[in-house]
C-alpha cells in the first residue's frame, strides 16, 4: 500500500480547508463567553429567521460555483418572485406562491440558455440580466412598499414548538435538498466534473450544457424561494428584498470553501457555515454592545482574509500541476 | 464476429492533405493479447493514422474491421462505441474527484434500493476491481490530485477498461513518467495484454518498442517500410528502417565561420532532465539542438531562457568585446523567443499587425511627448509584411484572421524589429504549410548572413539538416555528441539520438 | 501532419468601415445613441434646450469618472467592483476633515489618497498576489463600506465649507457646470494616454495576452497595478465631485445599481471580460447614450425602471454578439 503522506502536510490542508470552521466556533465561544444574551434560544431564533433568506440564495449559488460559474442576478430574481406575490394578491396564497417559484424557474433557464447554449461568460450575462430583472420588478411594484396578503404574513410568523420558525425550516430542506443533489446523484458528480475541467466533461460525454442550464435553473429556484420567505417574514414587498444580496451571498459561498475557480464546495457544512459566519459576527457584535457601525467594517476584514486563503489554496494548487 | 478474424485491421488506408500524402495505402492489424509498437519519426503518419481510428480523420480511401466487421467512425464517439480508446499524453481528469468517480464519471451506478441515488459502494468495488487487474494498488477513494502523473494514468486506463474498450492505444505514454513509473506502466500494460486486449504502442524510445511489443510496424513518409515481430529484429534494423537509405537531405550551408561566441552556456543542470549541458554559439551561427521527444530540448531552451528553474549552471553573454556573466531573466531580453505555441505566448490574437510588431520597440516609436508614432509603427509594420511577404491585406490586419504560417511571420517580425542578437527558435514551422515553411527557413539563412546567432530546435530532420552550421545531440538530457560540417546527415543523427554509435 | 492550419483568406478591408466586428457594434451603438438624441430633440420640446444639455453633462459627470477608471481596469483584463464604496470611503474621509476645520484643499487631498489606498490595496493584492480581480475587489467593496459606517457611525456628514461647494460644483463661466468641465478635461487626458502612449499600449497588450506581454518584455505587473491605482484615485475624484454636488458626505453616495451602470457602460462602450478592447471614448460615448435615455425618459414621463430594463437587455445583447463573434474566430 502506498505510504502515508506526512503529517504535517495534512495539518495545513485542514488548517486551509476547514479554516473557516475553526473562525466559525472561535467566535461563536468568544461571544457567549463576552454576552450573556447570546447563546440563547431566542436570540439564535433570531440569527435562524436573519440568516434563512441568505441561506437559500446561496445555497442554489453554490452550484451555479461549483461548476465554474457565477449567478450575479440571484438578488433581482428574489425581488421579481416578491413582486409576484404582490401582483398576485388577491389569488389564493399557494398559486400566489407557485407562480412567484415558476418565474425564478424560468428566469433561472433564461440564465442557463445565455450561459450554457450561447456561450456568454455567466459574470456579465447574469449582470446585465440582473439590471433587467430588477427594473422589471421595479416597474410591476412602481418601486414602493406594498403589504403582502394577510395569509403569507402569517406564514412568516409560524413557529415550531415556539422556537423553530417557517421559514427557516424551509431553507434548511432547501439546503439539505441540494447538498443531497450534490453529494448523491449523477447531477451532483457532473456539477464537480465540470467544474474541474469542462473541455474533459464534455469529451468523456458528460451532457455539460444540459447540466450548467440545470444549474442556472436550481439557482433561480433558490433565489424565488428566498424573495418569498422575505416576502413573508416581512409581511411586505419592499425594494430591499434581495438588495446586494449577490454579493453577500458570492462571499458566504466563498468563505464556505467553495472555490470560485470551480471543482469544489459544499452547501452543507460549507456555505451554510459561511452564511453563519457573516450572520453571527453582525449578532453577536450586537450583543456586545460593541458600536454596530463596526460590523460591517469587521465582516469586510472576514471576507477578505476567507478570500486571501482560497486564493492560496488555489496558488498551491495550480502549482502542484505545473 | 468473424472467428479468427483480427480484433483490430486497417486495410489500405490513404489520406491525403493538401500538398502531402500523409498516409499512403497503410494496412495493418491488431490481435487480441497482443502488443504492436507503432514508430517512425515526426510527420511519418503514425498521428494521421490513429486520427482516422479515433474517428478524428475520415480516410480518402481504404477500410477499417473490428472483428472482422466493416465500420465506419464519423466521432471519437462512434470510435469507443467499437471499444477502442486513446491514453493521450495530456490525461482526462478531473481533481477535485475520486478515483472511482473518475473511472465511472460518465457512467455512474445506480443505488439499487434507490436509483435515484448513485452507488458509491459500488463504484469503489468495481473501480478496485479494475485497478486490480492492472496490478495497482491505488485506493479508489484517493482524491485524483493526490495521485502522481503516472497513478492518474493508470486511472485513466482503468476507465479505458470500464468502458469496455477492447483495443487500448497508447501515444507517448512516458513522456512524462519517472523511471519507476514507467515500469509500472509497463507491468500495467502486460496485464492489459494477459486480459486478451488488442495494444497499440506508438513510441519514439526504440528501448522501449523492443522490451514491450510483440509486433512493430515502421511508418516513413505515410507508408510502412516494414514490419515483423520483435523477436526476429535488431534495434539497428528498425533504425535503419525508420531513416531509410533512400532520402540524404541535402545540405544547403556549408560555409566556415570565425568561431567568435556570442553565448556560453556552462554546466546547466535542471532535475533529472537536464543533466550538466554546456555549449557555445557563435556569432552569425545556426546551431542546431536536436533530440527526441523528451531528450531535454526544450527543457533546455526554457532554462537558459530563466522560464524554468535550474539547479545550477552559469551563462555568459557577448557584450561589447568580451564574455561576460549574465543571468537568465537579463539574456531573455537579448533574445528573440520563438515557440510553436505562438497563440500562448507569441502573438497579442486580438490585435492589429501593427501593433504585435511594435510590442517588442515601443521605446523608439516615442515622440519627445511621450506620444507613440502610430505612422512610423504602421510603416515598420508594412515594411515587415513586404520584407517577408505575410499575405495580409495590410497593416491593421487583426493577427487571429491570418494562416497559421503568416501569423509565425508576424511572430518574426516583432523579434526582428528589436535587432535580438540571439533568435531561440523551438518547432519554428510547426502547424505551417509547405510554402511558408520554405520562406522561413530563408529567413533564418538570411538572418545568420546578417550576424545574428540561432538556436533551433526541431523536430523534422530534413529542416536540421538542411539549416544547421553545427548540431548538438541530445539524450536523456546530456549532449551526446556535437556533430559538424558533412557529418550533419539523417544516419548520423537518427543514430545518435537513438543511441547507438554512428553508424556510418 | 499533425497539425493542419485552417489557412482562412483575409477579409478585404475597407478603409472607412472599422476593422473588427466589435468595432461594427460601437458604432452601431454610436449611431443609434445620435439618431435617437436627434428623435429626441425634436420631439420632445425641453431636450434641446441648453439647460437640459447641461444637466445630462452634469448628470454623467457622476458615473464618467468611475467608468474612465473601469475602463482602464477591463482594458487591461481586470474588473473592479470595489470603485462605488471606495467613493463613500472617501467622502466621508475628506468631509469630515473640512467639516473639522482643516481647509477644503486638504480635504480634496484626503479623498484623493483614500481612493489611492484602496486602489493601492487592489492592486498589490491582483498583481503581485497573483489573486484574481472579481475577488480581491468584491472584498474590498465589502472593507470599503464598512470602512464608511464605521468612521462616520452611519451619519452623514454635512455642514461642508461654502467655499469648497461653490467652487465645485458651481459654474465656469457663469453657465458651464464644473463638474461637468472636469470631467471632460480628465476623459480627453485619460482617452490620450489610452490610446496615444506607450504606457497605455502596455495597458492594450497585458488585457489582449498576458503572456505574450510577459515574453515580449513588457512591465506586466506594474500595468496590472497601475490601472487598480488609477481606478481608486478616479473613485477619489468622483467623491470630490459628487459630495460638492450632494452637498453631504454618506456612507452610500453611489447606490449599488450604480456600480452595475458603470460596468455595463464599460462593456457597451466596447471592452470586455477578456481585455485587450474598449476605449475611454468608446465609453464615453456609452455613457452618453445611457444617460440621455435616462433624461428623455425621465422627460417623457416614463418609469425610469423601464430605462433600466432597457439598459439590461443592451447589455445581454452586446455580451451575446461579442460571444457569437468569438466563436465564429474560432471555429
Amino acid at each position: 500500500m502506498r505510504a502515508p503522506k506526512p503529517v504535517t502536510l495534512r495539518l495545513r490542508n485542514v488548517v486551509y480547508s476547514y479554516g473557516f470552521f475553526l473562525l466559525l466556533a472561535f467566535f461563536i465561544i468568544l461571544f457567549s463567553f463576552i454576552s450573556n444574551a447570546f447563546f440563547t434560544v431566542s436570540n439564535w431564533t433570531q440569527i435562524s429567521i436573519v440568516a434563512c433568506f441568505l441561506l437559500t440564495a446561496s445555497a442554489g449559488l453554490t452550484l451555479v460555483v461549483i461548476t465554474g460559474n457565477i449567478d450575479l442576478s440571484i438578488g433581482s430574481i428574489a425581488y421579481v418572485a416578491a413582486s409576484i406575490i404582490f401582483l398576485t394578491a388577491d389569488q389564493s396564497p399557494v398559486v400566489s406562491i407557485v407562480l412567484a417559484i415558476l418565474v425564478g424557474v424560468a428566469l433561472g433557464l433564461g440564465n442557463g440558455i445565455l450561459v450554457a447554449w450561447l456561450r456568454m461568460n455567466s459574470l456579465l450575462t447574469t449582470l446585465g440580466v440582473m439590471i433587467a430583472y430588477r427594473g422589471v420588478s421595479l416597474v410591476i411594484t412602481g418601486g414602493s412598499m406594498h403589504p403582502a396578503g394577510a395569509t403569507i404574513a402569517a406564514l412568516g410568523r409560524v413557529k415550531f414548538f415556539g422556537v423553530l420558525p417557517l421559514v427557516f425550516v424551509v431553507s434548511l430542506i432547501v439546503m439539505i435538498v441540494l447538498q443531497v443533489v450534490l453529494s448523491q446523484t449523477r447531477f451532483g458528480a457532473y456539477c464537480y466534473a465540470i467544474g474541474n475541467s469542462e473541455p474533459a466533461a464534455s469529451k468523456i460525454g458528460i451532457p455539460v450544457r444540459m447540466v450548467k442550464t440545470l444549474v442556472f435553473v436550481i439557482s433561480g429556484t433558490c433565489a424565488a424561494i428566498s424573495g418569498i420567505l422575505s416576502t413573508m417574514y416581512l409581511g411586505e414587498v419592499t425594494t430591499f428584498v434581495g438588495r446586494g444580496m449577490e454579493f453577500q451571498a458570492v462571499a458566504a459561498v466563498v468563505i464556505g470553501g467553495t472555490s470560485l475557480f470551480g471543482g469544489r464546495g459544499n452547501v452543507l457544512p460549507g456555505t451554510m457555515a459561511g452564511v453563519l459566519l457573516l450572520i453571527i459576527i453582525n449578532n453577536g457584535l450586537g450583543n456586545l454592545g460593541v458600536s454596530p457601525y463596526i460590523y460591517p467594517f469587521v465582516a469586510g476584514v472576514v471576507i477578505f482574509l476567507a478570500i486571501y486563503l482560497d486564493s492560496l489554496k488555489n496558488l498551491r494548487r495550480s502549482a502542484r500541476f505545473e | 464476429m468473424t472467428p479468427g478474424a483480427a480484433k483490430l485491421r486497417m486495410s489500405d488506408i490513404s489520406k491525403q492533405f493538401p500538398g502531402v500524402k500523409a498516409l499512403d495505402d497503410v494496412s495493418f492489424e491488431a490481435n487480441r493479447g497482443e502488443i504492436v509498437g507503432l514508430v517512425g519519426v515526426n510527420g511519418a503518419g503514425k498521428s494521421t493514422l490513429m486520427n482516422v481510428l479515433g474517428g478524428i480523420y475520415h480516410p480518402d480511401q481504404g477500410e477499417i474491421f473490428v472483428d472482422g466487421a466493416k465500420v465506419a467512425f464519423h466521432s471519437p464517439k462512434d470510435a469507443e462505441k467499437h471499444g477502442i480508446s486513446f491514453i493521450h499524453q495530456e490525461l482526462l481528469f478531473f481533481a477535485s474527484q475520486t478515483v472511482a468517480e473518475n473511472i465511472f464519471i460518465a457512467r455512474l451506478f445506480a443505488n439499487p434500493s434507490f436509483p435515484l441515488f448513485v452507488s458509491k459502494r459500488t463504484a469503489n468495488s468495481e473501480a478496485a476491481k479494475y485497478l486490480k487487474m492492472l496490478g495497482s494498488d491505488i485506493t479508489p477513494t484517493t482524491i485524483m490530485e493526490d495521485l502522481s502523473v503516472g497513478e492518474r494514468q493508470v486511472v485513466e486506463i482503468a476507465r479505458a477498461l470500464a468502458v469496455g474498450s477492447e483495443v487500448v492505444i497508447f501515444d507517448e505514454p512516458t513522456s512524462s513518467l519517472s523511471l519507476k513509473e514507467k515500469d509500472t506502466l509497463f507491468k500495467v500494460i502486460r496485464r492489459l495484454k494477459a486480459e486478451g486486449k488488442a495494444i497499440i504502442y506508438i513510441s519514439h524510445f526504440l528501448d522501449e518498442i523492443l522490451e514491450l511489443c510483440d509486433r512493430f510496424i515502421v511508418l516513413r513518409n505515410g507508408r510502412i517500410h516494414g514490419h515483423g515481430d520483435i523477436k526476429d529484429i535488431t534495434k539497428r534494423d528498425i533504425i535503419r528502417m525508420i531513416i531509410g537509405r533512400d532520402i540524404n537531405y541535402e545540405r544547403k550551408t556549408d560555409r566556415t565561420l570565425v568561431e567568435k561566441p556570442v553565448l556560453r552556456v556552462l554546466g546547466i543542470r535542471s532535475g533529472a532532465l537536464l543533466k550538466d549541458v554546456g555549449f557555445e554559439l557563435h556569432e552569425g551561427e545556426i546551431l542546431g539542438v536536436w533530440g527526441l521527444m523528451g531528450s531535454g530540448r526544450t527543457e533546455l531552451i526554457r532554462a537558459i531562457l530563466g522560464l524554468d528553474r535550474i539547479d545550477g549552471g552559469c551563462l555568459e553573454f557577448r557584450e561589447k568585446d568580451a564574455l561576460r556573466p549574465i543571468s537568465p531573466a537579463e539574456l531573455l531580453g537579448h533574445c528573440g523567443y520563438i515557440t510553436e505555441s505562438r497563440h500562448t505566448d507569441g502573438l497579442f490574437l486580438n490585435q492589429p499587425i501593427w501593433k504585435n510588431v511594435s510590442v517588442t520597440a515601443l521605446g523608439e516609436y516615442e515622440s519627445q511627448w511621450g506620444f507613440l508614432d502610430t505612422g512610423e509603427e504602421m510603416g515598420t509594420a508594412t515594411k515587415y509584411i513586404d520584407l517577408l511577404k505575410i499575405a495580409a491585406p495590410g497593416n491593421a490586419t487583426r493577427v487571429q484572421s491570418l494562416s497559421g504560417g503568416n501569423q509565425q511571420k508576424v511572430v518574426f517580425a516583432k523579434w526582428l524589429n528589436r535587432r535580438a542578437r540571439i533568435l531561440i527558435l523551438d518547432e519554428p514551422t510547426r502547424g505551417v504549410d509547405v510554402g511558408a515553411k520554405l520562406e522561413i527557413s530563408n529567413l533564418i539563412r538570411d538572418l545568420s548572413r546578417e550576424g545574428t546567432s540561432t538556436l533551433l530546435i526541431t523536430s523534422e530532420i530534413e529542416e536540421m539538416i538542411s539549416l544547421s552550421d553545427r548540431v548538438l545531440v541530445l539524450r536523456e538530457g546530456g549532449i551526446v555528441a556535437d556533430v559538424r560540417g558533412t557529418d550533419i546527415n539523417n544516419a548520423n543523427l537518427m543514430s545518435l539520438s537513438l543511441g547507438e554509435a554512428t553508424v556510418q | 501532419m499533425q497539425h493542419t492550419t485552417s489557412a482562412s483568406s483575409p477579409r478585404p478591408a475597407y478603409g472607412f468601415l472599422p476593422k473588427s466586428r466589435r468595432g461594427i457594434i460601437n458604432l452601431a451603438v454610436a449611431i443609434v445613441a445620435a439618431a435617437l438624441t436627434l428623435t429626441l430633440s425634436l420631439t420632445i420640446p425641453n431636450f434641446i434646450a441648453p439647460r437640459n444639455i447641461l444637466n445630462i453633462l452634469e448628470q454623467l459627470s457622476v458615473l464618467g469618472f468611475m467608468c474612465v477608471g473601469m475602463t482602464y481596469v477591463m482594458v487591461a483584463g481586470g474588473i473592479d467592483l470595489s470603485v462605488y464604496t471606495v467613493v463613500s470611503a472617501a467622502a466621508v474621509v475628506g468631509a469630515s476633515a473640512m467639516v473639522a476645520g482643516y481647509s477644503p484643499v486638504l480635504g480634496c487631498l484626503l479623498m484623493l489618497l483614500v481612493g489611492l489606498a484602496f486602489g493601492l490595496i487592489n492592486g498589490i493584492a491582483i498583481a503581485f498576489g497573483r489573486m484574481t480581480p472579481f475577488i480581491v475587489t468584491l472584498s474590498t467593496m465589502v472593507l470599503a463600506q464598512g470602512f464608511a459606517i464605521w468612521f462616520t457611525s452611519a451619519q452623514s456628514i454635512s455642514g461642508l465649507p461654502e467655499s469648497y461647494v461653490e467652487t465645485v460644483s458651481g459654474k465656469l463661466f457663469g453657465f458651464f457646470p464644473i463638474p461637468a468641465a472636469i470631467i471632460i478635461v480628465v476623459a480627453i487626458v485619460a482617452g490620450i494616454v489610452l490610446a496615444k502612449t506607450k504606457y497605455g499600449r502596455w495597458i492594450y497588450l497585458t488585457g489582449s495576452n498576458e503572456q505574450t506581454a510577459r515574453v515580449s518584455g513588457l512591465p506586466v505587473r506594474f500595468t496590472k497595478f497601475s490601472t487598480y491605482v488609477f481606478s481608486g484615485l478616479m473613485a477619489g475624484i468622483t467623491a470630490i465631485v459628487l459630495t460638492a454636488m450632494v452637498g453631504t458626505a454618506t456612507t452610500s453616495m453611489v447606490r449599488d445599481e450604480r456600480l452595475m451602470d458603470v460596468i455595463a457602460t464599460t462593456v457597451i462602450g466596447g471592452a470586455g471580460l477578456t481585455g485587450g478592447t474598449g476605449s475611454v471614448l468608446g465609453t464615453m460615448l456609452g455613457l452618453l447614450f445611457i444617460t440621455v435615455l435616462g433624461n428623455a425618459f425621465n422627460l417623457l414621463g416614463i418609469s425610469p425602471f423601464i430605462a433600466m430594463v432597457i439598459k439590461g437587455v443592451i447589455l445581454v445583447v452586446i455580451i451575446g454578439l461579442d460571444a457569437l463573434r468569438t466563436q465564429g474566430e474560432r471555429g
